[in-house]
């Protein structure tokens, strides 16, 4: 049973388009033809993989590239490189797998992971005091150098977000052409409950809105690395 | 704020602005670096016209289909786990908003940025209550700290202000004490708003676009406060002009894909945050409570207009940045919330005439704003008519003109008054320093009478041929 105040409120939408009631539904949606479904359709992998490279360090991204087994290697540079600890980890099967905490705990006193056992408060304070945060993207996306990350047991929204760097982990092999295919997995996983939050990050945080002067850093993280993980 | 921004007259709203000289040269160097900006990005992707085309029909599509896909919308967000209210009017709006805000004893708020919050005045109700509420997008909390300024950009609120009142202000309000660098002063607000972020007890949001088939809202922002306000804060409201749907995600990668390119001219934004619901049982931060108002406020009434087309509107700002009118007197000549092209086409239908009548005048209806909107809203037709209706139906434009038009009609209609008028014409040649012609001369030469017509030149000249 509809609640009245809805009623009402859509019944004016329905009598501004002309009609007694609530259409039951929508008519056919009338696109023309949908061009994004032709772009990249020829590209190779290493093409997109190359595209996506360069679309990072357009928009100020450091993007690195290595096999698995010197993915701890790499973050260890990276890290060094871009920021100060104490690191904040997303609990994610690949860094368990490469045991990627133990290997950063040898250089830096403080590395913590994402533990939904902890409750609310302590995470996200753990996040604030983080220098730098880590994560495995689900994707990423050549077009725009865009990572997605969403929410989960294993990682918070807080881990790519207040660390003042965040270091995205990828899977050459997730690399997908344009948003295209971004929104397509939205579609499928829609099917089963998408997650509560979905975040497609192309870059740092930034602004232009003193004299349109581009400042890189303004609520979320100042720098942003992507180390691309070959297969 | 609500839509009116200014109580000034029209001529007195724009001869202030034109007095700025560092707001003029700001919006036009704004203009021509983001119209560049915009069109190395839409050569680059191709297939402009089709992007666009296809782009209007899906936000047509929405319209046609309104009361359809908000029911889809509001039972699949409520689904998820979301609350969901109606509001016809601004104060139902700010009543619920305030309603939530109370049960959670709120003290403080923190805001990403969002229109329809400001056109709905929401930040004075909630201040009226004693609830601090901050906005937190660099440019809006700029303008909150100098005295409550309005915006004079729907997507960069503060280009009018130059690097030294930025400094000054921060200065006065805040205890900044470093140089003048952009850099700079963001950092320090970066470190001011990260406490507020931390403390809020709930945070506001607009919603960019809203997906019907799933109940999730869409926030497109480059700063990062989109993503912090629907982070940390265990409370969460959306607040969403009801016409901000989308189907589904397939129609959603259209109108992303044209966003930023459109108002920025970038090919996305920094984040694009997805939510759907509040937070889930294993999450360990969002929302606990996720509240959306879907807002009327006007809206229907422009739906069942002839100008509903201007619902489809995606806010880029688009229009005012190719606007030359705008490029003058910027966001505050309009005296409106919605400014340039997109705010002469809306304002007048969704707030009334009469007290808006004078915002289609800032127009020269040269049709820039057609060429380049995204969803190919007919922004210059529809300001047209309403001129049209302004003058004719509504007659608010007073009785100069009727008197003015007739006493044209009756000397074109009668030879013999034709033949006196046109022979004396010239003696309007003087350029009028008063009456209704005076603001139009003070930048254009009025056209020149000839002091001999050209049916006498004629006549002497073959005279004196034979």
């Amino acid at each position: 049973m509809m609640h009245t105040n809805k009623k009402n409120f859509l019944l004016t939408v329905s009598r501004a388009l002309g009609r007694e009631a609530i259409a039951d539904n929508p008519t056919s949606i009338d696109l023309p033809q949908a061009v994004q479904e032709e772009y990249y359709q020829n590209t190779t992998a290493q093409e997109l993989k190359d595209l996506f490279i360069e679309q990072s360090r357009t928009a100020g991204t450091i993007v690195h590239e290595c096999a698995l087994a010197s993915l701890n290697d790499t973050i260890l540079t990276v890290a060094s490189e871009l920021g100060e600890g104490p690191i904040l980890i997303g609990d994610e099967p690949l860094l368990h797998e490469q045991q990627t905490a133990a290997a950063l705990s040898d250089k830096y006193t403080h590395v913590h992971m994402w533990d939904c056992a902890r409750g609310r408060e302590n995470n996200i304070d753990t996040a604030e005091s983080a220098g730098i945060g880590i994560t495995v993207a689900q994707f990423a996306l050549a077009e725009t150098g865009t990572v997605m990350v969403h929410s989960h047991k294993g990682c918070g929204r807080a881990v790519t977000l207040l660390p003042t760097t965040t270091i995205f982990i990828i899977k050459e092999t997730t690399i997908l052409p344009r948003l295209t295919q971004g929104m397509a997995w939205l579609a499928e996983q829609s099917q089963d409950g998408l997650p509560a939050s979905v975040n497609y990050i192309s870059g740092a945080s930034s602004t232009a809105d003193i004299e349109l002067v581009r400042v890189q850093g303004v609520h979320g993280p100042i720098k942003i690395a992507y180390i691309i993980v070959t297969s | 704020m609500s839509i009116q921004t200014s109580d000034l007259p029209l001529h007195d709203r724009i001869n202030t602005e034109l007095e700025k000289p560092f707001m003029r040269k700001a919006i036009a160097n704004a203009q021509d670096l983001l119209n560049q900006k915009r069109e190395d990005v839409f050569k680059e992707l191709g297939n402009y016209e089709q992007w666009k085309s296809q782009a209007s029909a899906i936000r047509h599509h929405v319209l046609e289909n309104l009361d359809y896909y908000l029911d889809l919308f509001s039972s699949n967000a409520e689904q998820a786990g979301a609350h969901v209210y109606f509001a016809s009017t601004d104060q139902e709006a700010t009543e619920r908003a305030l309603a939530i805000c109370q049960a959670k004893n709120a003290s403080k708020v923190v805001k990403s940025k969002s229109m329809v919050t400001e056109e709905i005045g929401l930040n004075e109700v909630l201040e009226d209550q004693g609830i601090e509420v901050i906005e937190t997008d660099l440019g809006e909390y700029l303008l909150q700290i100098d005295n409550h300024d309005k915006p004079s950009h729907i997507v960069v609120p503060a280009l009018h202000k130059n690097r030294d009142r930025i400094q000054q202000v921060l200065q006065e309000k805040r205890g900044y004490d470093g140089d003048n660098l952009p850099e700079n002063m963001t950092r320090f607000v970066r470190h001011l708003i990260r406490k507020d972020f931390l403390e809020a007890d709930v945070a506001i949001t607009g919603c960019n676009f809203g997906v019907a088939e799933t109940g999730t809202c869409t926030l497109v922002t480059n700063e990062g406060n989109g993503r912090f306000v629907t982070t940390v804060p265990k409370t969460q409201i959306v607040v969403m002009g009801m016409e901000r749907l989308v189907p589904s995600f397939k129609e959603l990668d259209t109108m992303l894909s044209l966003l930023a390119r459109s108002a920025v001219g970038a090919k996305l934004t920094s984040y694009m945050t997805l939510f759907t619901g509040p937070k889930k049982p294993d999450d360990m931060d969002g929302p606990e409570e996720l509240h959306i108002i879907i807002v009327d406020n006007g809206r229907s009434k422009v739906l069942g207009s002839p100008f509903k087309e201007v619902l489809k509107c995606i806010r880029c700002g688009t229009c005012m940045l190719e606007c030359p009118a705008y490029r003058h007197v910027c966001g505050h000549g309009y005296g409106a919330l919605y400014p340039g092209p997109l705010g002469a086409a809306l304002v007048p239908v969704l707030a009334g005439y009469t007290p808006f009548k004078d915002l289609t005048k800032i127009c020269t209806l040269c049709g820039a704003c057609n060429e380049v909107c995204p969803v190919q809203v007919p922004l210059y037709e529809y300001i047209y008519e309403h001129r049209r209706i302004i003058a004719e139906e509504k007659q608010l434009e007073g009785r100069l003109e009727g008197i003015a038009m007739g006493l044209y009609g009756g000397i074109i209609g009668n030879a013999k008054l034709y033949d006196m008028t046109t022979r004396f014409a010239s003696v309007a040649n003087i350029s009028p320093k008063i009456g209704p012609l005076k603001q139009w001369c003070k930048n254009r030469e009025r056209p020149h009478v000839a002091t001999q017509r050209f049916r006498d030149w004629y006549k002497i000249t073959k005279k004196g041929q034979k």
